[in-house]
């Protein structure tokens, strides 16, 4: 019991830093943090399959990915000008929140837990059609990421154009 | 209060802190970072709820999926970003 409430405290800690810090690169990190402190969650309520995942992918692939935009874009200090006002963010974040635990509470308990039924069993039996719509997800996301990171190039050369076309009419 | 109840609360926090944070930010990288805190709590929603329910390799395989498709959307939405960051130091 006290285990994961110092754990969701600390994650809760690290979420709420990461939206409210005003750097970038202290944002990725309390993400990676807020990840370590699932993974042992995940880890505490006998799911080691998903700690890992969480751990490998979440501590490191994403922060690796994150940290890797921010040095191309750069880490520059983020302005306290809101999206929306905080008032009615607070509400309708409040609103979606409690429709979410409604709809948790009322999960019902199963008295006789399946013990023999493994996670590759359900991940490659029994939600088989899902893992070939993520593999064909990857491929896409793959394509997506190099089409729009190669795009770049290939698109932004336009102010050229104008000078050429200026000293073809004076040509002409 | 119970363990479930506990955890319950844990997947509000983390959902209701990504739900403010889509709302309020302004920046495309902090964005997709309160979208990752969202997602964080999807996922944790997901693995509690086997946990309860005492089908954990369900609830595993259903945020293994969540985690490996929330990290392309991540690689996508910072491919865009970057996109967009260089058109607007372009364009101007």
């Amino acid at each position: 019991m006290i285990m994961p409430l110092g754990l969701l405290l600390g994650a809760g800690a690290c979420a709420i830093s990461a939206i409210h810090t005003t750097r970038l690169l202290s944002a990725v990190l309390s993400l990676a943090g807020l990840s370590v402190l699932l993974s042992l969650l995940f880890f505490w309520m006998d799911a080691p399959v998903i700690a890992v995942v969480e751990l490998s992918v979440g501590a490191g692939l994403v922060t690796v990915l994150l940290a890797l935009s921010i040095s191309l874009t750069g880490d520059t200090h983020i302005g306290h000008t809101p999206g929306l006002p905080r008032w009615l963010a607070l509400l309708l974040s409040a609103m979606l929140t409690l429709a979410l635990g409604g709809g948790m509470l009322g999960i019902p308990p199963v008295t006789e837990p399946a013990n023999d039924v493994t996670v590759s069993r359900v991940f490659w039996e029994q939600r088989s059609a899902d893992v070939l719509l993520q593999s064909a997800l990857i491929f896409v996301a793959l394509l997506t990421v190099t089409a729009v990171l190669t795009g770049a190039k290939t698109s932004y050369p336009t102010q050229t154009e104008p000078t050429l076309l200026r000293s073809d009419s004076e040509v002409v | 209060m119970t363990t479930a109840e506990v955890l319950l609360i844990g997947v509000l926090l983390l959902f209701g802190v990504g739900v403010y944070g889509l709302l309020i930010l302004r920046h495309y990288i902090q964005q997709i970072i309160a979208l990752q805190i969202l997602v964080k709590g999807a996922s944790l929603a997901l693995v509690t709820a086997g946990y309860v329910r005492g089908e954990p390799a369900l609830g595993q395989s259903l945020a293994l999926t969540v985690v490996a498709v929330d990290t392309f959307v991540a690689a996508v939405a910072l491919a865009l970003a970057i996109q967009l960051q260089r058109s607007q130091e372009v364009s101007p």
